[in-house]
C-alpha cells in the first residue's frame, strides 16, 4: 500500500496524544480528569486514522468534514463495523467517561487515579489498531 | 404506479414527538399492513429473552427494515427498552428523538463498568440494527441527583424500563 497522506497525519496526531498522556503519569495520575479526556482523543485520532488507512466513504460519516468523521455517534458506528465488539465497549466507555469528565462537575470527586490509569489502558489498546 | 397518500395517526402515535406529523404510506403498503407487521413483531420481541439476541437479529433486521419509518422508531424503542429492562442497576432512561436522530440519556446512581457494559452492548445492537438512524448515547451517574437536574432542558421523555 502507497503513502496515505491522510493516515500519517492522523497517527501521528494519535502518537502526539499519547506523548501528552504520557507526561500526566497515567498509572498514577495526579489530574485523572485531563488523563481520560486526553486518552479518548488519543483513541479518536486513532479510528480516524484507521479508516483512513481503510479508505473509509468519508462522505457517508463526515458531512462536510474531509479530515474526520463528524460525529462521535457515526465514529462509534464506524468502530462497531469494522474494529468489533472489545474495541467497540473499550471505545465507548471512554467516550462516556471522558464526556461526563468535561461535562459532569461530581466526576472529579468520583474517580480514581486507578481507574484513570484502567481507562488509559483502554485508550492504549485502541491505540494499538494502527499498523 | 405507486402512489403516496397522507394517513391518520392514532392518538397514541400523535402524542409522540417522533410521529406527529401525519404519516406517509405508499397505497399499495396500506398503514393497517404496518401495524400488523409491527404487532407481529411485538410479540415476538416480548418472547425472547436475551440470550437469543444472537439468533433473532438477522431475521429481524429484514423484517423491521421493512417497517414505515414511524414503526421502526417504535421497534427501536422497544428493543432498546427490552435490553435494558435485564439490567437492575439502571435507574431510569430518557430519550430525545427528532427526524432520525435518537439520543438516549440512561442513569445510574454509581459508575458501574459491568452493568454499563451491557448497555453499550444493547448500543451496539441498535446500531447495527438501524442503520438509518443516527443513535446517540449518554451514560451518566446520578450521584444523589435527580435525572430532571441533569437533562438538558425540554423535549426528553422517560422510556420507562
Amino acid at each position: 500500500m502507497g503513502f496515505n497522506p491522510l493516515f500519517d497525519a492522523l497517527k501521528k496526531h494519535a502518537l502526539h496524544d499519547y506523548n501528552l498522556v504520557l507526561s500526566l503519569d497515567p498509572k498514577n495520575p495526579k489530574y485523572p480528569d485531563w488523563v481520560i479526556i486526553i486518552s479518548f482523543y488519543m483513541a479518536l485520532h486513532a479510528v480516524n486514522a484507521h479508516a483512513a488507512q481503510a479508505g473509509w466513504n468519508w462522505s457517508k460519516y463526515s458531512k462536510g468534514d474531509p479530515y474526520k468523521i463528524s460525529r462521535h455517534s457515526q465514529t462509534l458506528r464506524y468502530v462497531s463495523k469494522q474494529l468489533g465488539k472489545d474495541v467497540f465497549k473499550k471505545y465507548n466507555r471512554l467516550y462516556q467517561e471522558c464526556w461526563n469528565a468535561r461535562y459532569d462537575p461530581f466526576f472529579l470527586k468520583n474517580i480514581t487515579p486507578s481507574e484513570a490509569s484502567i481507562l488509559f489502558e483502554l485508550g492504549e489498546d485502541v491505540l494499538s489498531i494502527l499498523p | 404506479m405507486s402512489k403516496t397518500i397522507i394517513c391518520e395517526v392514532s392518538e397514541e402515535q400523535r402524542n409522540d414527538d417522533f410521529s406527529c406529523s401525519p404519516t406517509r404510506v405508499n397505497l399499495c403498503g396500506p398503514l393497517m399492513m404496518e401495524k400488523e407487521k409491527y404487532a407481529k413483531l411485538e410479540e415476538q420481541l416480548k418472547s425472547m429473552s436475551n440470550d437469543e439476541n444472537g439468533k433473532y437479529r438477522k431475521y429481524f433486521f429484514t423484517l423491521l427494515n421493512n417497517l414505515e419509518f414511524s414503526f421502526q422508531f417504535n421497534a427501536l424503542l422497544d428493543i432498546f427498552k427490552m435490553d435494558l429492562s435485564e439490567i437492575s442497576e439502571l435507574k431510569t432512561v430518557y430519550y430525545f428523538a427528532k427526524s432520525n436522530r435518537v439520543t438516549f440519556w440512561v442513569f445510574f446512581e454509581n459508575r458501574n463498568w459491568t452493568a454499563e457494559d451491557q448497555v453499550y452492548e444493547a448500543y451496539e445492537r441498535l446500531l447495527s440494527i438501524f442503520p438509518k438512524y443516527d443513535v446517540t448515547l449518554k451514560i451518566l451517574r446520578l450521584d444523589g441527583r435527580k435525572p430532571e437536574e441533569l437533562l438538558p432542558i425540554g423535549g426528553f421523555r422517560i422510556l420507562g424500563v
